[in-house]
């Protein structure tokens, strides 16, 4: 066989035997994964694996998303015009106000199956006139966590739910003609991606958004977002235990069996490539 | 060994496919919906026309060592952008791996299908290009304002709209060109591969493509504001509105050819 033919076949098998070892089960499964993540694309490394308890493709169920959940109560907004010049999927607005703060905090689900629909916030935002004040991440508490607590490992094997997750948070100003700050927005933002085999199906943005002061502190806008996500975190997913790779998983449950069993579907396709140049020499 | 060489090849072929098939799906998908990327499926007759228009070049050659470089540099990019979560990394890596593919298979013999193949890198969806809709929505209306106060003009700017006798005319991301970019890409690229002349003269017209595309999109522009102060603000984001794509498209190409003439680019049939 020509050398070209057999390092190419080599190859394709190593990377057909690599791709499933490296992957999570999640992955290669035929429903895929969902993930909860600060990044549209790509991984924070601080991405969370849930399971999505409502159907966000689905307009009409959507509308049954708790108008009023625990002490917030809130009134929809209809964006049905904006939904469909951007080709979303699903835009779901509300506002929600809470007895203990005095603003409202505005809520908005938008899913798409292309990245287009989503203008990032930091796009959004200057396109609509604001200017970019501060940009970071929060770690937003679900303290009431005792529904993702009970599946949970041990802390040695790695995988134990502190109540925590990441957004992303933007600042934003708008200033009239005079250069005076008008207005001053606080908004955080998490991206939800269903995928199979690292390929996004659908792409859900969670965006929460407050009125701040116009100078100092944003604090008292801050606290009831972050309350309020993490009071619609658990109406939305249920986290999902970290998966590991398939490769990690064969050699933690077999042992020296993974290991070995990893070793010769690796050294197979190496040995097909690199076999004749042994056998001349 | 030589008998079962077809058929090691169609498995190998086949486990190819299996191992993109999600990424092409992704990619009808983005073509399907991505108003930046539509003209995804254009290319595919395209690439086989010009495939067909140089089907003479094409024979099957002795493949070297070297022909399996661009197939394992493509398999590598692949198990990077699976383990990185990149769809558009993942994208971009069917590109060396279909090239390579075809190396292998035909050796030298492959050299016409490499470009058809590459062609394609113009409607893979890229990260984030949506970033640069803003600054390129206020650059049109900045340019526009100027050519109309250039004129003597009673003009002024409100944000990304600009105000002309009164009416309101808003820039709107549609309108900033970037969505006119790719296929204008796509478009030049192949017509630089059918012209005669210096590679890098005609890597020099594909560069032109962003700047040239961007004036057009402001001459479009300018003249849809005309058409407002003249005929009134219905006429121009009506009928005049929706023609002046195809307005673009030519005055694009027109630039495109004076520059492709001007550069002693020659196109022999």
């Amino acid at each position: 066989m020509k050398q070209a033919f057999r390092i190419s076949i080599g190859i394709i098998a190593l990377i057909c035997v690599l791709t499933p070892l490296l992957s999570t089960p999640g992955m290669v499964s035929p429903g895929g994964v969902s993930l909860i993540d600060t990044q549209i694309q790509g991984s924070s490394g601080k991405e969370m694996f849930v399971r999505t308890k409502l159907d966000f493709a689905d307009s009409e169920k959507m509308e049954d998303f708790p108008q009023g959940i625990g002490e917030w109560r809130s009134i929809s907004y209809d964006w049905s015009r904006i939904k469909e010049s951007l080709g979303a999927d699903l835009l779901l607005s509300r506002a929600y106000r809470h007895p203990n703060y005095s603003n409202p905090v505005f809520f908005l689900i938008i899913q798409g199956t292309n990245m287009s629909t989503f203008h990032p916030p930091v796009v959004c935002y200057p396109a609509l006139g604001y200017e970019i004040e501060e940009e970071g991440k929060v770690e937003v508490s679900n303290v009431n966590a005792s529904w993702a607590k009970r599946p949970w490992l041990s802390e040695k094997e790695g995988f134990v739910f502190r109540g925590e997750m990441s957004a992303k948070k933007l600042v934003v100003v708008k200033r009239s003609s005079d250069g005076e700050i008008t207005e001053r927005r606080v908004a955080l933002y998490y991206f939800v991606k269903d995928e199979r085999m690292s390929m996004p199906k659908e792409v859900t943005m969670v965006r929460l958004s407050a009125l701040a002061p116009l100078s100092g502190s944003y604090q008292d806008a801050l606290e009831p977002m972050k309350k309020l996500a993490s009071d619609t975190f658990p109406e939305m997913f249920e986290v999902r235990q970290k998966e590991r790779m398939i490769a990690e998983m064969l050699v933690i449950e077999h042992g020296v069996l993974g290991c070995a069993m990893i070793a010769v579907l690796v050294l197979i396709p190496i040995g097909f490539i690199i076999f004749p140049l042994i056998r001349k020499k | 060994m030589k008998k079962k060489e077809p058929t090691i090849l169609l498995c190998s072929a086949l486990l190819i496919a299996g191992l993109y098939h999600e990424v092409v799906l992704w990619l009808f998908r983005a073509w399907l919906d991505n108003p930046y990327y539509s003209h995804g499926f254009l290319l595919l007759p395209a690439g086989a026309v010009l495939v067909y228009l140089k089907r003479n070049e094409i024979y099957r050659g002795e493949p070297g060592v070297w022909h399996t470089i661009p197939l394992c540099l493509g398999l590598f990019l692949y198990l990077l952008g699976i383990i990185s979560h990149l769809p558009t990394l993942l994208a971009f890596s069917l590109l060396p791996t279909l090239a390579g593919f075809s190396l292998v298979l035909l050796g030298k013999g492959a050299k016409p299908l490499l470009f058809p193949i590459f062609l394609l890198a113009t409607a893979i969806p890229i990260p984030f290009i949506e970033w640069l809709t803003v600054p390129l929505q206020n650059l049109s209306a900045i340019s526009v304002s100027a050519i109309l106060r250039f004129l003597g003009m009673s003009v002024s700017m409100a944000g990304n709209s600009v105000i002309l006798a009164g009416n309101h005319y808003w820039i709107a991301p549609a309108c900033s060109g970037l969505n006119r970019i790719m296929p204008l890409l796509s478009l030049t690229a192949i017509i630089a591969y059918l012209l005669h002349g210096n590679i890098l003269v005609r890597i020099s017209l594909l560069a032109l493509v962003i700047p040239l595309a961007l004036a057009s999109n402001v001459f479009r522009l300018f003249i849809t504001l005309l058409i407002g102060d003249w005929y009134g603000m219905e006429a121009a984001i009506g009928f005049f509105h929706n023609f002046s794509s195809i307005a673009f498209f030519l005055v694009a190409l027109t630039l495109i050819f004076a520059f492709a003439r001007i550069l002693k680019l020659r196109i022999d049939w």
